[in-house]
């Protein structure tokens, strides 16, 4: 397997692993795209359906997403966040699990906000929506939110029509948040995804990323239930597919 | 149109040595928490009700901790989501000090969940005594453990 492999020249063909979510973040700065924290990655199998996807050379879809069980809801306004998060909520029958609906919310508030504040661009490199503002997108630009529940724990994907964001994103945020002197960026007042994007990182169990530049990008993610997993075992998957 | 800017309710007090503000509801982009820049020593701030905090939030949070560096300020209080912000983000915490969290217990029987309040003296300086199980109240038959990686929800405390 890739993973194995030592001194690997394409980083971004490596599945790695590791041991921590410190030492994951570091592995994805170092410019790692697929990291598992396994302890016999020989054995995990969603290194495996990784593994196999890279070999194919395509974007694999794990078991964690529930693609048959998910729900989807699209909106178009800021507006109407709170309200879908607490629809979601309702709909995922979390309100008595106060420790997982605590990082449910806080991952799809991260992600709902990503996605209106920071996906859609003007021609000029800046961002369309200001942050300040109730965003309005215009119908080509739908969120389009999925989430389901199992025993186990929660999926959620948010998924945007930018294409917009870069791994570059993430490594900067993951470099200054994993540093314990991080002011530039929380001391920021001009805002910024770099905090959000650390805490989606933190919070969640499995993350998958794809990005087509200039078309759309997914955050697919599965929130384990801490009531009923005390596993340590989570992933990190990022695929940047062409524009077709 | 801008936001409205409702979301997030202040209640200061005098307290024993200084202030004390009770929070209320949701820390984020438009929550203006000028009003926690006392003239005091000491501010002591209850997370109790705080429902919800995005890294808006975060990020302005710990732009007033830097604005009361000469204040003593003591987190109580602090629900689960609090509790995770000072873990994940440590200039959340920077010179404050937490006298109580609540931690969440879990029953490996009926999957009720139940949060306990735990003093300092529990936690303080890395050594935590904090109980790792309890009988559940609900069910009767199960226990109920920590939700979560003991360790990990106590980081802060080192």
């Amino acid at each position: 397997m890739k993973a194995l492999k030592k001194n690997m020249p394409e980083k971004v063909e490596a599945i790695r692993d590791c041991i921590s979510k410190a030492e994951m973040g570091a592995l994805i700065v170092q410019g790692y795209t697929h990291i598992h924290s396994s302890p016999n990655i020989k054995g995990d199998r969603f290194a495996n359906i990784v593994d196999s996807a890279l070999e194919k050379g395509r974007t694999p879809i794990f078991p964690w997403e529930l693609i048959r069980l998910a729900s989807v809801i699209e909106v178009t306004s800021s507006i109407q966040r709170e309200k879908t998060i607490s629809t979601i909520i309702t709909a995922l029958q979390l309100d008595n699990k106060p420790t997982l609906k605590g990082r449910v919310t806080s991952v799809l508030e991260e992600l709902l906000t990503n996605a209106f504040y920071h996906a859609y661009h003007l021609p000029n490199g800046k961002e369309k929506y200001e942050r300040t503002k109730a965003a309005n997108l215009e119908t080509t630009e739908v969120i389009r939110i999925q989430f389901g529940v199992k025993k186990g724990g929660v999926f959620l994907s948010v998924e945007d029509k930018a294409g917009t964001f870069s791994f570059k994103h993430l490594q900067n945020a993951l470099k200054r948040c994993y540093t314990k002197t991080c002011p530039e960026q929380l001391e920021s007042k001009a805002g910024g995804a770099g905090l959000g994007l650390y805490l989606i990182f933190e919070e969640t169990t499995h993350l998958k990323i794809v990005s087509i530049p200039g078309k759309s990008t997914r955050f697919c993610c599965w929130i384990k239930d801490p009531a009923r997993s005390k596993s340590q075992i989570y992933s990190f998957n990022c695929f940047s597919e062409e524009k077709k | 149109m801008n936001l409205p800017n409702e979301k997030l309710k202040i209640e200061i007090t005098p307290s024993e040595a200084g202030k004390k503000a009770v929070l209320r509801g949701v820390i984020d982009e438009d929550s203006n928490l000028t009003e926690l820049l006392q003239n005091t020593n000491s501010l002591i701030v209850n997370f109790k009700e705080i429902t919800a905090i995005n890294s808006c939030g975060i990020r302005s949070w710990v732009n007033l901790l830097k604005e009361l560096k000469e204040v003593k300020v003591i987190y109580e209080e602090c629900p689960p989501l609090i509790v995770r912000q000072m873990n994940m983000v440590p200039s959340f915490m920077g010179h404050a000090q937490a006298i109580s969290v609540y931690t969440p217990y879990v029953c490996s029987e009926c999957e009720a969940e139940k949060l306990v309040i735990t003093p300092d003296s529990l936690f303080s300086q890395g050594k935590i005594t904090v109980p790792e199980s309890m009988p559940c109240e609900k069910c009767q038959k199960g226990v109920m453990e920590i939700d979560g990686q003991t360790k990990q929800y106590f980081a802060f405390s080192k």
